[in-house]
């Protein structure tokens, strides 16, 4: 995650809402994930990972497996990880 | 590189302590020791005051004022460079380097038992084995967004998305992380996890200056570095805590001259209490046991007096910003139906994987030891700590969890106090305090 968020750093527009899974630990994800994000991207607003709440997360950081949600498509593909959007 | 560098001049930044003759006296390894504790209160100290008077951090302001305040205090009323050499090893000490010659208080035997410990350790903190998630999780994630933000920045803190990295623990740690950043430019995850290394070390060159004892400072090391791996503790708060613990121990049990025991114990107990919230912990069963051991109130009061400040400011500055903390962990209801199971868990984490070992052979050494009443006092306050876990884990229900990930790290506390007190027992009553 310190890798995958270090690179997203660069490439999410700043300012937005992200948060950081591993997707197969949903739903119940690793609240700690995005507290690693938190420290790496400064510029952002990193929020806990609620995918499902109506005020969900622009960007999705998941690391080793793809994210399959509905509300979520794929932003950018990076060896560290994925990035994915939400879809509005 | 540079931002390992940046702990390892830390005891550059704290020669002043050196105007101590009894710091003076410790050998080599404790005055780097010493200097190091001192040079970490200062570090944290001008980070911390830069941000209540809103000055935003950058290296070369931090860089003048810590340059300034460590010549100052270094200055004294002699050379600063008179008290460089103290730093340097003593003619005796370099000659005997020179001609290869070592000392008859030097054992051979032991230095090389130190150094493969050290080898072990370093070797195992550079494979990332034993990484505490605590660092990735909050310690090292808190020094990045100071760094960036140029300070303390309280928004981050009363942030409610970051509740969950601990905005209320005391900052000793992260302004560390940060101070590294600053020298560096960027945060080196590596140099965090390898100070660990210069933390353990720290604490065996404080026994081991302190009490003139290879023997108590190998078992230390040994029983040290295994319990930190075990305890996957590097890169956490526990490093710096276990450091300022022992400085605080070994100086109101072997350190003699009751000014520099005072002030060496003082920046001991500070310097835990602005680490982690068990340094407050420690800092009640520290006073508590020189209280009943010593009988010595002004003293106590003392010692105790600039943690007791520090700690009741950020707890002032904790509860005027509403910031999450668990200082107030102790007023939860008791669950007295998981005594049981708490302490099957907690003896559970103690064995330390090797069947309690790290604890059986101080204790041996305690009861084998021709001068037990001696162990009496760093005895006392490992007893305290270790019980003071014990209560705090009987506030939940089902602490079984907590126990297993937090208190192989917790109980480190017990078992440095337990270790100087079987180096202690084997002193005799003219090498004490």
């Amino acid at each position: 995650m310190i890798l995958l968020s270090q690179a997203a750093a660069d490439v999410v527009p700043r300012g937005t809402t992200v948060t950081a899974i591993r997707p197969a630990e949903g739903p119940d994800y690793d609240v700690t994930l995005y507290l690693t994000a938190a420290g790496m991207m400064p510029r952002h607003r990193v929020v806990p990972p609620l995918l499902d709440a109506n005020d969900r997360p622009q960007f999705v950081l998941a690391v080793r497996e793809p994210l399959t949600n509905p509300h979520y498509r794929l932003f950018r593909e990076l060896p560290e990880g994925r990035i994915y959007e939400a879809v509005k | 590189m540079s931002a390992f560098l940046a702990y390892l001049v830390l005891p550059l930044i704290g020669i002043g302590i050196l105007r101590l003759d009894a710091v003076r006296k410790l050998d080599l390894g404790g005055r780097i020791a010493v200097a190091g504790a001192a040079g970490t209160a200062i570090v944290a100290a001008v980070l911390a005051a830069l941000s209540i008077v809103s000055v935003e951090w950058s290296r070369s302001v931090v860089i003048s004022i810590v340059c300034v305040i460590s010549a100052t205090t270094a200055l004294g009323d002699s050379d600063p460079l008179i008290r460089l050499r103290h730093l340097l090893p003593r003619p005796r000490e370099r000659r005997a380097l020179e001609v290869s010659a070592a000392p008859s208080s030097v054992n051979p035997l032991a230095i090389a038992t130190l150094i493969i410990i050290a080898v072990l350790l370093i070797y195992g903190l550079l494979d990332a084995r034993l990484s505490c998630g605590d660092l990735h999780f909050f310690w090292g994630p808190k020094a990045v967004r100071f760094y960036r933000d140029g300070g303390v920045a309280l928004g981050f803190l009363a942030d409610p998305n970051t509740v969950r990295m601990n905005p209320g623990y005391p900052l000793l740690l992260p302004l560390i992380y940060a101070w590294s950043q600053t020298i560096a430019g960027h945060f080196s995850w590596f140099s965090a996890v390898l100070s660990t290394a210069l933390f353990v070390f720290g604490s065996v060159a404080l026994l081991r200056s302190t009490s003139g004892d290879d023997r108590s400072a190998v078992l230390m090391a040994a029983t040290l570095a295994y319990a930190f791996a075990i305890a996957d503790a590097a890169g956490a708060g526990e490093p710096p805590l276990i450091f300022f613990e022992t400085l605080a121990i070994v100086a109101i049990t072997f350190i003699r001259d009751h000014r520099a025991q005072t002030i060496l114990a003082a920046l001991g107990l500070a310097g835990a209490v602005m680490t982690k919230i068990e340094g407050a912990t420690f800092a009640i069963a520290v006073v508590i046991a020189i209280v009943i051991v010593r009988r010595t109130i002004k003293r106590t009061l003392l010692i105790s007096a600039p943690a007791a400040l520090l700690l009741g400011a950020w707890l002032a500055f904790v509860r005027m910003h509403n910031l999450s903390e668990y200082y107030r962990g102790a007023a939860m209801p008791i669950y007295f139906a998981a005594v049981r199971t708490t302490l099957a868990t907690l003896m559970k984490a103690a064995s330390y994987e090797l069947y309690g070992l790290p604890w059986i052979v101080p204790i041996v050494l305690i009861v084998i030891a021709p001068n037990r009443r001696n162990a009496a006092l760093p005895l006392l306050i490992a007893f305290l700590t270790f019980i003071a876990a014990f209560f705090f884990y009987i506030h939940l229900p089902d602490p079984t969890w907590w126990i297993l990930s937090s208190a192989p790290r917790v109980l480190l506390t017990p078992l440095t106090a337990l270790l100087i007190a079987s180096a202690a027992a084997w002193r005799s009553a003219d090498d004490l305090s």
